[in-house]
């Protein structure tokens, strides 16, 4: 086994730097600043966390949609099963996250062996 | 003796913050991050930029946000924008947590390590263990716990992208799924009020007519933009609603 750790040039660790690092980091050094005084619950605020859920949701729904690997061979209802599943896990145990990864991820095996893979 | 005793004290309560992260977080959060480490190598991230993530950037919904991106070959202002606005959320939470450790005695730089180590798992632990514990042990408990869960993170991040090339298919399949699975009951989890519902119901109904009608990789900023602000209207009109029907 071998690994080309560093890649072949330094574009990844700038496009990590530019693209990753200072577009998050840029949020928690404003909190520095704004961490004295700043109203929570202010209506802009608001509006933006509801526009990151939905964000969020759609990052989980398009790789159920449209997965990467292996896991594009295993069928779209499969897929989105076992992501039910294991959030149905979650409520049952009383919001146990490790529950809803360990019950998702029996499920997908499942899947994924029953369709020979 | 006065500063022997107060570096006991720090390591003392360092040393429960790391047992703390070492009896749960650690785990959960480092299987959710080999999903992600096989993201990166799926998008063809070297492994070193892999590991840098995690210090770096340090929340994983981000890195997943960001690895997907460039696997689904998205316009770098559009990953760069995308990644910013999903990462709003840590300006609530490093402002909300951040009083809670600051000290006036503290450089800068110091305020600026402690924050940047503020994430989702950070923030839930600190919320609800540092309100009962004196100013002094917090920050010592805070840095126990959070490196902990970035040693571990940083490791699984590496062991993940390490495995994805070797592991057959139906093990890489069931990894693929760890992030979303693990993010979906977090974001679920975290909903308290109608605006969330709306807003997580919203975003996997346009998910499909999003892929499907916006080109260049703007599809989930669209998504977002548009569900959230769906969400956040609905839930103002549902607010006048319930101040009308009160009167």
């Amino acid at each position: 086994m071998s690994f080309d750790i560093l890649g072949e040039s330094f574009a990844p660790y700038l496009m990590l730097v530019v693209l990753a690092f200072l577009p998050s980091e840029i949020w928690r050094v404003l909190a520095i600043f704004l961490s004295k005084g700043l109203d929570e619950n202010s209506e802009i605020i608001i509006w933006v966390r509801a526009v990151s859920t939905a964000l969020l949701t759609g990052v989980v729904a398009s790789i159920v949609l449209a997965p990467s690997g292996s896991l594009a061979l295993v069928p779209l209802w499969a897929r989105a099963g076992s992501v039910l599943m294991g959030l149905t896990a979650y409520m049952l145990t009383r919001r146990s996250v490790l529950a809803s990864v360990v019950v998702g991820e029996i499920c997908i095996l499942f899947a994924a062996w029953s369709y020979g893979l | 003796m006065e500063a022997t005793s107060q570096s006991e004290d720090w390591k003392h309560w360092a040393w429960r913050g790391a047992r703390r992260g070492l009896a749960g977080p650690m785990w959960f959060m480092s299987l959710s991050f080999i999903g992600t480490g096989s993201i990166a190598h799926d998008a063809g991230v070297p492994l070193g930029a892999t590991l840098l993530s995690t210090p770096l950037v340090w929340a994983g919904p981000a890195q997943v946000l960001y690895f997907g991106a460039i696997a689904a070959g998205a316009a770098p202002a559009a990953i760069a924008v995308a990644l910013s606005l999903s990462s709003v959320r840590l300006l609530l939470l490093c402002v909300s947590l951040l009083p809670m450790l600051r000290d006036r005695r503290m450089s800068f730089l110091m305020v600026f390590y402690v924050n940047h180590n503020i994430a989702i798992t950070s923030w839930a632990e600190s919320m609800l263990r540092l309100p009962d514990m004196k100013r002094e042990a917090r920050i010592p408990y805070f840095m126990g716990f959070v490196h902990v869960l970035m040693f571990g993170s940083t490791v699984a991040i590496g062991v993940g992208w390490v495995l994805s090339s070797q592991v057959p298919p139906l093990i890489g399949a069931a990894m693929l799924l760890v992030s979303p699975l693990y993010f979906f009951t977090t974001v679920v989890g975290s909903a308290r009020k109608a605006i969330d519902w709306i807003a997580i119901g919203l975003g996997l109904a346009f998910a499909p007519i999003a892929r499907a009608y916006v080109p260049g990789g703007f599809d989930l900023l669209v998504l977002g933009l548009s569900a959230g602000t769906i969400a956040y209207v609905a839930n103002r009109m549902l607010r006048a609603r319930r101040a009308s029907a009160a009167t």
